[in-house]
C-alpha cells in the first residue's frame, strides 16, 4: 500500500466514522421523540439512611453535605414552581441527609426547617419535621441560640403554641451570645401570644438578624403577611361603611372608590389586587404569593 | 545512609514528576473544579462560600491522595519492572538511601502540587470577597481569606504523607496494582476506624470485639487530623487531639519507611 493510498484509505475510514456516529446520534434522538421515558413520579435518592451516607463518604462528607443541601434547595424551588400536584416528597430526606453528613450545618437545618413548615402549598407544611431537623441541630450545636429561637419560631408561627414557642425564646435567651431582645420576645409572647404586633416583631428581629439571603426574604414575607392581614382589616371596615352610607353591599372596588373610601384598587403588598366578594368579603386574590395567610389576631 | 544520596534520589524523583503529565493535569483538574463552584453558587442559597471552601478542600484531598496513589505505588516497582533498578544498585548508593530518597522526593512533589492548589483556591477566595456585598461578607463566620485554611491543608499534607509510606511500603514488594488497592485499603480503614472502636454496637462476640478493638488501635486514625469542618465553620480546633493525631502519623509514617527500607534491603533482583 502507498502512501497516498493509505491516506485514502484513512480519510474514507474517518468519514464513515463520522457519517456512522451522526446516524447513531439522529437515530437516538429519533427514538426518543417516538418514545420518551417515563419520567419518575418521585426523583430517586439512591442512598436512603443518612449514617450509612456519612460512612460511605469518608473525608469528603462536607462536600456530600453541599451536595444534598442543592439537591434540596432545587428540590423545594422545582416543586413551589410545578403546576401540578406540589409534595414536596424528598424535601424532609434531603435536609436530613444533609444535616447528619455536615452537623454543624447550622443553615441547612435552620433554613430547612422554614423551608419545611411553610404551609401548603408554598411548602409541605410539616412543622413537625422542623422542629425535629432544629432539635437535631441543637444536640450537635448546643450553645447556638439560633437554634432555640427558630424553634420558638416553629412553635409561634406555625403551632401556635405560645407557651412552647415562649419557653425555647427563654432557654435561648441563656444561651451565650444570644441577644436580649430574645428575653423580651419570651415575655411578648407568653403575654401577647397570637398578637399581629409580637408577630411583626419576630420577623422584624428576623430580618434583622439575617445574614443570608434566604432567610432575608423568609422575613420580609412574613412582613408582608402581616401587612396584608392589617388591610384586609382596613378594606373590610371600608366596605361596612360603604354598605353603612349606600344600604347596599358594594360588589366591586369601584364602588368603594365612588364612595370616596378609596383612591384606586387596592393591592397587596405582593402587588396582587385584594379580592371583593359578591357577599362583600374582603381576601388574598387566589394568585397571590401571600396565600395561605396566617390566622392572627389584632389583639389578645 | 548518607543525606547527600538521599537529596540526589529526591531532585531525581522530584523532576521525573515534573515531566510526568499526570500531576499537571490533576493539579489543573483540580483549578478547573474549584472554579466550577462559582457556577453552583446559585443553586446553594447563599451558602456558596461554604460550598466552595469544601470543594476546594475535597479537591486538594482526592487530587493529593490520587498523586500519592498513582506515583507512590510505582517508585520502586516501576524501576523493577524496566530493570533500571541494576544500574541504579551498581552505584554508591545505598538501598536505604534508596528508598528514603524516592520518599523524599514524592513527599516534595505532593508538597510543591498542594502548594499550587493552594495558591489557586486563595486566588478564588479573594475574588469571592472582592465580588460579594459587604452585608453578605459580616454575616460570615469565618471570613474568605481565613488564614485557618491552611490547617487543614497542612493536615491533609500529612494524611498524604502517611498514603505515601503505605504505598511506597507495598511497592517495595508487590506489584503497582495490588500496591494501589492496598494503599487505598489503609486509606478507607483510616477513616472507618471509629466503628471499629463500637464494634460491640453490631456484634455480641467478645473475641470479635477485641480484635476489633486492637485493629483500632492499629490502623492509622485518619478522621482525628480531618478538622475542614471545624475550620469551615469557624469553630474552634481539638488541637490536644489533633497534636497527638499527628505525632502518632508521623511515627507510622517513620515505621513505613523504616519497614519499607527492611524488605527492599532484603530483596533478591539477581
Amino acid at each position: 500500500m502507498t502512501v497516498s493510498s493509505a491516506r485514502a484509505s484513512d480519510r474514507g475510514v474517518t468519514a464513515t466514522l463520522v457519517v456512522l456516529l451522526t446516524m447513531a446520534v439522529t437515530l437516538q434522538a429519533a427514538r426518543e421523540r417516538l418514545a420518551p421515558p417515563r419520567e419518575a413520579e418521585v426523583p430517586a435518592l439512591w442512598l436512603q439512611s443518612p449514617e450509612a451516607a456519612r460512612r460511605i463518604m469518608l473525608s469528603f462528607t462536607d462536600l456530600a453535605a453541599d451536595v444534598y443541601w442543592m439537591r434540596a434547595v432545587v428540590h423545594y424551588g422545582s416543586e413551589r414552581r410545578s403546576q401540578g400536584t406540589r409534595r414536596f416528597p424528598l424535601l424532609y430526606p434531603l435536609l436530613d441527609m444533609a444535616t447528619t453528613l455536615d452537623p454543624l450545618f447550622d443553615v441547612a437545618a435552620r433554613m430547612g426547617a422554614i423551608f419545611l413548615s411553610e404551609g401548603y402549598p408554598g411548602g409541605p407544611g410539616r412543622p413537625d419535621r422542623a422542629i425535629q431537623l432544629l432539635e437535631k441541630g441543637l444536640s450537635h450545636d448546643p450553645a447556638r441560640w439560633q437554634y432555640r429561637h427558630d424553634l420558638g419560631f416553629v412553635n409561634y408561627w406555625w403551632l401556635k403554641n405560645y407557651a412552647e414557642a415562649a419557653r425555647q425564646f427563654e432557654l435561648g435567651s441563656r444561651m451565650p451570645d444570644a441577644p436580649e431582645w430574645l428575653r423580651t420576645m419570651a415575655a411578648v409572647t407568653l403575654a401577647r401570644g397570637g398578637d399581629r404586633d409580637a408577630a411583626r416583631k419576630l420577623w422584624t428581629e428576623m430580618l434583622e438578624a439575617a445574614d443570608v439571603d434566604w432567610m432575608r426574604r423568609a422575613a420580609v414575607y412574613g412582613l408582608q403577611q402581616l401587612r396584608a392581614l392589617d388591610d384586609l382589616d382596613g378594606l373590610r371596615a371600608r366596605v361596612g361603611r360603604v354598605t353603612e352610607l349606600t344600604g347596599a353591599l358594594p360588589r366591586t372596588w369601584a364602588a368603594v372608590i365612588a364612595a370616596g373610601l378609596l383612591t384606586s384598587a387596592p393591592l397587596d403588598p405582593s402587588g396582587a389586587p385584594y379580592a371583593l366578594g359578591a357577599d362583600g368579603t374582603v381576601t388574598l386574590d387566589p394568585t397571590s404569593a401571600l396565600n395561605p395567610l396566617p390566622m392572627l389576631e389584632t389583639h389578645r | 545512609m548518607s543525606l547527600n544520596a538521599i537529596g540526589k534520589v529526591a531532585l531525581a524523583v522530584f523532576k521525573e514528576s515534573v515531566r510526568d503529565r499526570v500531576s499537571y493535569s490533576l493539579v489543573l483538574f483540580s483549578v478547573v473544579l474549584m472554579g466550577a463552584s462559582f457556577l453552583m453558587s446559585r443553586l446553594t442559597a447563599g451558602q456558596d462560600l461554604k460550598v466552595t471552601k469544601d470543594l476546594g478542600l475535597a479537591t486538594m484531598n482526592a487530587i493529593g491522595l490520587l498523586i500519592a496513589i498513582f506515583i507512590g505505588t510505582g517508585l520502586v516497582s516501576k524501576e523493577v519492572e524496566r530493570r533500571s533498578i541494576y544500574s541504579i544498585l551498581a552505584k554508591p548508593l545505598s538501598r536505604s538511601s534508596f528508598v528514603v530518597g524516592k520518599y523524599a522526593g514524592l513527599v516534595l512533589t505532593l508538597a510543591v502540587n498542594l502548594a499550587l492548589m493552594t495558591i489557586a483556591f486563595y486566588v478564588m477566595m479573594l475574588y469571592m470577597t472582592w465580588t460579594t456585598d459587604d452585608w453578605i461578607t459580616q454575616g460570615w463566620r469565618a471570613p474568605a481569606l481565613d488564614p485557618g485554611l491552611l490547617v487543614p491543608i497542612a493536615l491533609l499534607g500529612v494524611q498524604l504523607m502517611l498514603a505515601t509510606a503505605v504505598a511506597l511500603f507495598f511497592s517495595t514488594f508487590s506489584s503497582p496494582l495490588l500496591a494501589m488497592l492496598f494503599t487505598l485499603g489503609v486509606w478507607v480503614a483510616g477513616h472507618f476506624s471509629g466503628d471499629l472502636r463500637n464494634f460491640q454496637t453490631a456484634v455480641d462476640s467478645p473475641a470479635a470485639i477485641a480484635l476489633a478493638r486492637g485493629l483500632y488501635y492499629i490502623v492509622p486514625n485518619l478522621s482525628v487530623i480531618d478538622v475542614k469542618n471545624e475550620i469551615v465553620h469557624g469553630k474552634a480546633v481539638p488541637w490536644p487531639s489533633v497534636g497527638i493525631g499527628v505525632a502518632a502519623l508521623l511515627a507510622y509514617v517513620g515505621a513505613l519507611v523504616a519497614a519499607a527500607t527492611l524488605v527492599f534491603n532484603r530483596r533478591d533482583f539477581k
